[in-house]
């Protein structure tokens, strides 16, 4: 028998466990292909039972050797609980189990500072699930009707003017507008976003780009989806499908080349550019993409060798705020002929508040939107660190942000978006509403998108793999075998399906409080059932 | 005949009669054998209903400057004849009355009535018509326009027919205003003029000649109601007609158009990444065999080997691949770079 | 919901008549106070139409406050008309100390100002009355214009109308104008400031229903004008947005429509306007409007006008003949104060309609 010496790591040490029963298992082997981890193998085991065999008693003692299947037991192979193995058995015999006594976080450092995709594991509180739409119309004024009434639900990607600064002139009765005036596209309250081509599959991604313009042209929903800093297809690019797209570009400006190269060749222009500043899953830490996903397309798309690419912390050249609004927004502006709304994302931090007073102020006009993401945000790949603490919660900030404007009389100049564990328990509708009726314009989801593809992922620490090219559901990773695992059609039919029930359900919570349009900033339709959210979001507090 | 007035003048102020004072009275003396009544009011609620003589006897009333309501609930045997306009919901609740206003009806005339007559001489108001029913056990509810409606006519509506003549609003974008028939389950609208965009619960259809046997023998009792006789050969010729007509519920399933069929069809063809990647998009199960296997090593020999190597026929000696494999086994990555290999 | 209703009239009218409108339309409201704004005026307050007019209901103390105020700025009092109240027992009504309307000729430092400083001032100087009474709880200040009055207390409004005397026609009231209301206007506090019609800088404006995005037109109203105060009631957003669309940003009124019930952008994509309503939509999104509402306004130059919310929920009616024209909630007040008229020429107007009647009594309607 093996010597075990105290120091040795064992299962009991790892976060998820595998309950494996083998009277159940068949040997079929279906667990040990299906698991990209490769976090189970076929192994013997040697037993020892007492048997009767004859139709009568007849106990005997036999030692047997017996084919199993067991946990491996390795840092670097350790089982993330995504749970194909139980998915893919015939037989229930195979499942994995959360582990709370494990000592993962503890032995995982000797490989350096952990890393992980997904999502926040710590910092997973649903301030909003402490909301409630407590404002209904009652007698003092008639609700409406969710399937029958028309309802404008649009919000706004770019630089809204204060009315007196409209270049509007009186001709007769009439206004004239004299002079241009800053893009601006009224699109659906939901962004898609920014995820990028390398973080995602190309499935993913394009499923994701797939649904974007069935929802336009099928459905009538102005959709829009944000690339993500790792570029852009450039078939899309010459298709009349971009004006569905917002470009993003962050600090490792991945990609540009090609879009560049593509304007001539563009028959439409983009939705909008957002300058990606920050992420709430990592904020003041850059994009991060591991070798292990750098495949030959997302070289050639973002112009690098197999490596892993980290993005700088902030933009190279940019020297203070003033700059970023001006600079970036100039020259993304000037790339496309000041005819597409340029706006900014930042990590929400105790200092949003300072950004978006400083983005109010903005003098030329230019700035088309500001985004918030919260610690809640998603994530490719980050250090676990940054992953679960740092960041800021998103709700209050961007109540923050909203109220900011509304004492300087600025609010809806520059459009607020947020996001950030919005649609984190599935009721995506119900977050966007409350945080509309808080004063956000629009939200922004990511991680709810791979949801839908069949990502399996969750803030209790399942799957999170994100980070190492092993996605089981083929979303985050370029192996062409594990990509080969989503079906295209299916991922971006279940994304329409979802988005068309949320569109309804947020008529449903529009309908009640007796509105055809947006509510933005309508608090008093709000009530929280937790007296600090009250307090801190100026909302009334009901019990 | 009883006639009361809601209105007298006591030291320069005028004092109204409240709508409670109104109603008890006249219920008394509908108690008391009264059939005929003129009633001179002054915006008084819900005149005309729900009243009935005991022995049967038909109950009329004449009403001048009606309040919101009036003839709602009514039932069988009550005539209410308005003089001039009366406010909202005219006939609400109708359960079987006749009610005519000759003048215009204000907002929701008709609304959730189900057996019954309304007669408008002039317009109807906002949603008029709205939720009007028809219980089968009673003849459905008629509501007769002469002129148009207001924005929303018909919403919700589930039974009846409803008929709007369209007189004098030739000029008219729409006799039944902006959105009518939204929701609309059950009944028929017969409009004579322009309409607005229909909804998808609903479609705009020729008259047959059922419908128009049902209107002529409608449409000569409601002109003369209102005293406008001489319309009835304008309002006659049924080729200026049409009927809406709600779709049946197993009508109201749309043809489902897949995102696959989108995909094939109208997406950017074979997909957006096939100038860096080529993708079949045919998909595996988790258990993948063959050429998708996991476990398998991931051979680059198109890659890194010379093309007279890759493509000799007769393979290449099994040290040689040894050595091939031990080579790629250093960089940690390739295997999951994946190529189509021969082998 | 309350009623309203409006008379705009060729030959001076007496308050009686706006009570007979609002008469048959009781049950449609809860008979909670009563208020309202006369404008044109005719009888004692004839002579000065040029004079600013204070309406005002107070304590003696605030009385005195009030005119040491008016006197330290320099105003002259030119007349001033006290209703003779009937104190009779048993009224339904909450009746300040003291009402006074009070004619004032203009500083004499402002005799050559611009009419613009000349509004400025009385905007200011309403609300320095307002603060100063406010302080102590000592009245409340209503109006401060040339050739306007208002009117407003709680309580039952034929109380209301016995105690002021309003049916009897003394020759002392009368205007060619009156917007009149008969509730206690609000959904929130008992405050006499929640009744409209309200006032401000020559805009009178009374709605019915209940404002939905009350909050979003706050938020925003407070910090575009100084004269945006108050907000007692949700619909006294509706007046500073027409002030603000009118007043501020000097556009033309049909855009007063355009603002607070803006056309669903796929009509506005429609239209060969549609640059100019999608940038008053976007920059003016938070004083749209979205619930129910009538409203009733009248402009400086005395027009009178009346619009709808854009689903239609609200009901209004308009009625004129020769000499008059009169806006009710319901046909049953038209029918009260014009028996006679021509019903084939009432307009209901719709969801998308702006009717405006001119001092010629010309009614000029258009579509938004």
């Amino acid at each position: 028998m093996e010597t075990i010496v105290t120091q040795e790591l064992s299962r009991t040490d790892l976060r998820w466990n595998i309950d494996y029963r083998p009277e159940r298992c068949t040997m079929c082997g279906s667990c040990v292909a299906a698991c990209t981890i490769n976090a189970i193998e076929v192994g013997v085991e040697r037993r020892s039972m007492t048997l009767s065999r004859a139709a009568y008693p007849d106990p005997a003692r036999e030692h047997m050797s017996r084919p199993v299947i067991r946990q491996r037991v390795s840092l670097s192979q350790a089982c993330v609980g995504c749970g194909m193995c139980a998915k893919v058995c015939p037989n229930e015999a195979i499942r994995p189990v959360r582990n709370p006594d494990n000592r993962f976080a503890m032995l995982t450092r000797c490989l350096g500072p952990a890393k992980r995709g997904g999502r926040t594991n710590l910092n997973a509180q649903r301030t909003l699930d402490h909301i409630i739409v407590g404002r209904i119309s009652q007698m003092t004024d008639p609700s409406l009707d969710s399937e029958r009434h028309t309802f404008d639900i649009r919000a706004p990607f770019g630089r809204i003017l204060l009315p007196e600064h409209l270049p509007l002139a009186i001709e007769g009765d009439s206004l004239k507008q004299i002079d241009r005036t800053p893009p601006v596209n009224w699109i659906y309250p939901l962004i898609f976003s920014d995820m990028s081509i390398g973080a995602l599959s190309t499935r993913a991604w394009e499923a994701i780009a797939l649904a974007t313009a069935y929802l336009n042209e099928k459905c009538g929903l102005p959709f829009r989806m944000c690339s993500g800093e790792g570029g852009m297809p450039v078939k899309l690019m010459t298709s009349d499908k971009l004006k569905y797209m917002i470009l993003q570009i962050a600090s490792g400006h991945f990609g540009w080349n090609r879009i560049l190269r593509a304007l001539p060749h563009m028959k439409t222009d983009p939705a909008g550019v957002l300058i990606k500043i920050g992420q709430g899953a990592k904020p003041g830490d850059g994009g991060l993409l591991p070798a292990a996903k750098v495949a030959p397309h997302i070289q050639a798309i973002r112009g690098v060798p197999k490596a892993t690419l980290h993005s700088p912390p902030n933009h190279q050249g940019l020297y203070s705020i003033e700059e970023s609004v001006q600079k970036m927004h100039l020259s993304l502006s000037a790339a496309f002929g000041f005819r597409v709304p340029v706006a900014i994302k930042c990590a929400a931090s105790a200092t949003s508040v300072s950004v978006y007073n400083n983005l109010l102020r903005d003098p030329y006009r230019i700035c088309g939107g500001f985004f918030l993401d919260g610690v809640q945000g998603g994530t490719g790949a980050a250090n676990e660190i940054s992953l679960d603490h740092t960041g800021h919660p998103v709700v209050s900030k961007m109540r923050d942000c909203y109220m900011a404007a509304v004492r300087q009389g600025l609010q809806g100049q520059i459009p607020l978006w947020a996001g950030g564990g919005i649609g984190m328990t599935g009721n995506a509708a119900a977050d966007a509403f409350k945080m509309i009726c808080l004063g956000a314009n629009g939200v922004i989801v990511g991680k709810l998108m791979i949801q839908l593809l069949g990502c399996v992922g969750n803030e209790q620490g399942r799957c999170n793999a994100c980070s190492t090219g092993k996605c089981p559901a083929g979303i985050c990773t370029q192996d062409p075998r594990l990509v080969r695992r989503l079906d295209i059609d299916r991922g971006a039919q279940s994304i329409v399906d979802y988005m068309l029930t949320l569109d309804s359900e947020l008529r449903k919570l529009m309908a009640p409080i007796g509105n055809s349009s947006l509510p933005v900033g309508r608090s008093d339709a709000l009530v929280s059932t937790d007296r600090a959210v009250a307090e801190k979001l100026g909302i009334v507090y009901a019990c | 005949m009883l006639t009361i007035e809601t209105l007298k003048t006591v030291n320069d102020a005028t004092e109204r009669m409240s709508t409670q004072d109104l109603l008890l009275s006249i219920e008394k003396a509908v108690t008391d054998g009264v059939t005929d009544f003129t009633i001179h009011a002054s915006g008084q609620h819900d005149i005309g209903g729900p009243l009935w003589n005991t022995e049967g006897k038909p109950l009329s009333f004449l009403v001048t400057n009606p309040g919101q309501r009036v003839g709602s609930m009514c039932l069988e045997n009550t005539e209410v004849t308005v003089e001039g306009s009366a406010p909202a919901d005219v006939g609400w609740l109708n359960a079987g009355g006749k009610i005519v206003v000759r003048g215009d009806a204000g907002d929701t005339a008709g609304h959730c009535a189900a057996a019954g007559t309304i007669y408008i001489g002039g317009r109807a108001g906002t949603r008029s018509g709205s939720l009007m029913k028809h219980d089968p056990l009673y003849q459905a509810p008629q509501l007769w326009i002469l002129e148009n409606t207001g924005s929303f006519s018909f919403e919700f509506m589930g039974g009846g027919r409803a008929v709007v003549c369209g007189h004098g609003c030739e000029s008219m974008p729409s006799v039944l205003g902006a959105r009518p028939c939204v929701g609309m389950v059950g009944g028929l609208v017969y409009v004579r003029g322009k309409t607005d965009a229909l909804p998808a619960d609903a479609t705009l259809e020729p008259l047959s000649s059922e419908d128009i046997a049902w209107l002529e023998s409608g449409m000569e009792p409601f002109l003369k109601a209102i005293g406008r006789q001489d319309l009835l050969g304008t309002l006659s010729r049924w080729d200026e007609w049409h009927k809406i007509v709600p779709h049946v519920h197993e009508e109201k399933h749309p043809d489902i158009f897949s995102v696959a069929a989108y995909r094939n069809n109208e997406w950017v063809n074979g997909g957006i990444f096939t100038d860096v990647l080529a993708d079949d998009f045919g998909v595996c199960g988790l258990v993948a065999r063959g050429l998708y296997r996991q476990r398998i090593p991931v051979w680059d020999n198109a890659r890194y080997q010379a093309p007279c190597e890759y493509n000799c026929p007769s393979s290449i000696p099994t040290q040689q691949r040894y050595n091939l494999w031990m080579a790629l086994s250093a960089c940690a990555f390739s295997p999951l770079i994946f190529h189509r290999s021969a082998f | 919901m309350c009623r309203i209703g409006s008379i705009k009239s060729r030959k001076p009218i007496h308050p009686s008549k706006a009570l007979s409108l609002m008469l048959p339309q009781q049950e449609g409201h809860d008979n909670s106070g009563f208020a309202l704004i006369m404008q044109d005026l005719d009888g004692v307050f004839a002579p000065y139409k040029d004079k600013p007019l204070l309406s005002m209901a107070c304590t003696r103390q605030g009385a005195a406050l009030a005119k040491n105020y008016m006197d330290a700025e320099g105003f002259v009092e030119v007349a001033t008309w006290t209703p003779q109240v009937r104190r009779q027992s048993g009224l339904a009504i909450n009746a300040m100390p003291q009402y006074i309307f009070r004619n004032y000729d203009y500083p004499e430092v402002w005799a050559d100002r611009s009419q613009e400083d000349k509004e400025e001032l009385l905007l200011d100087t309403r609300l320095a009355l307002r603060e100063i009474l406010e302080k102590n709880g000592e009245g409340y200040v209503y109006s401060f214009w040339p050739d306007v009055l208002t009117l407003k207390e709680i309580g039952d409004p034929r109380a209301i109308a016995t105690y002021f005397r309003l049916w009897e026609d003394s020759g002392a009231l009368a205007a060619k104008s009156i917007v009149a209301q008969c509730r206690q206007n609000t959904n929130y506090d008992i405050v006499r400031y929640a009744a409209h019609p309200f006032f401000l800088q020559g805009y009178t404006l009374c709605a019915n229903g209940e404002n939905t995005f009350y909050t979003k037109n706050l938020e925003y109203q407070k910090s575009l004008h100084r004269g945006y105060i108050g907000f007692e009631s949700d619909s006294q957003t509706f007046l500073y947005s027409l002030h603000y669309v009118l007043r501020q940003l000097k556009w033309p009124v049909k855009y007063y429509k355009h603002v607070i019930t803006p056309l669903p952008f796929a009509e506005i994509e429609q239209r060969g306007d549609a640059d100019v309503l999608t940038r008053i939509r976007e920059s003016l999104a938070h004083l749209e409007i979205n619930g129910p509402n009538t409203i009733i306004a009248v402009l400086p130059g005395g027009e009178m006008l009346s619009c709808c919310d854009s689903k239609k929920l609200r009901p209004v009616v308009i009625g004129q003949d020769d000499d008059m024209v009169v806006i009710s909630s319901e046909v049953c007040g038209l029918n009260n104060v014009l028996p006679d008229r021509d019903i084939s020429q009432d307009i209901y107007v719709n969801e998308r309609e702006v009717v405006l009647i001119t001092n010629e009594l010309a009614v000029q309607r258009w579509k938004q």
